[in-house]
């Protein structure tokens, strides 16, 4: 089990709806790979479950705004990490990811936040195990 | 809450540098126009419920996922 409880990542704004929550740190369990844990440094009640949207879905694609690179000090583009929140409900087969809202991270400052990605037709509750329904999922 | 009137192409301002303008309005639809500093995050407001709400419940129901690596792993190996 690596838990790498010093690695904290700042987001400035939290999370929508968790606004109070600004420092997490991200929890690997090999035996839960390739999903992560999104933990609030302040309460470990507040947890998201994350995941690499692109291993799910290859095509998944969206431009990162300028605006957004300024606000998280982004210099160099192989320091970002893109990560989809997962909701995994009591029957995991209906398990769904977040494709219109990704999590964007500076690895290099640590910095992380929730984007909205308002032009795009990507869903909120896209069906995690049916990647061919992902772009038809209207946000 | 505040309620204000304002004509086409009048505004508000908001804390001396977010404003927002009538640009139209036609029917029971009102066009704004929105200037704010980039900082400041602007979302329709069903869109931020609907985000919200599913941050919410992904945060409940994140206990099973021990049960969902699995299901992949299995998937993985049928397929």
């Amino acid at each position: 089990m690596a838990e790498d409880k010093d690695n904290i990542i700042t987001f400035s704004k939290g999370l929508l709806g968790f606004e109070r929550y600004s420092q997490f740190t991200l929890i690997t369990r090999e035996e839960e790979a390739p999903f992560f844990h999104l933990e609030s440094v302040d309460d470990e009640d507040v947890s998201f479950v994350v995941t690499d949207p692109f291993m799910f879905f290859p095509d998944y694609e969206w431009e990162l705004s300028p605006d957004i690179q300024e606000e998280l000090g982004i210099q160099d583009v192989s320091t970002i990490m893109i990560l989809s929140i997962v909701i995994v409900p009591a029957n995991p087969l209906q398990s769904t990811i977040n494709l219109m809202a990704p999590l964007v991270i500076n690895r290099s400052t640590q910095q992380g936040m929730q984007c909205v990605l308002h032009n795009s037709t990507y869903g909120i509750r896209v069906p995690l195990l049916e990647p061919e329904s992902a772009s038809t999922q209207g946000g | 809450m505040l309620v204000l009137s304002r004509k086409n192409n009048e505004s508000i301002i908001i804390d001396g540098n977010i404003e927002i303008i009538v640009l139209s309005s036609e029917g029971d639809t009102v066009k704004l126009g929105i200037r704010a500093p980039k900082e400041v995050s602007i979302l329709r407001k069903e869109l931020f419920e609907d985000i919200q709400s599913s941050n919410v419940e992904a945060v409940q129901t994140s206990t099973t996922l021990k049960q969902l690596a699995q299901l992949l792993k299995t998937e993985k190996k049928g397929g």
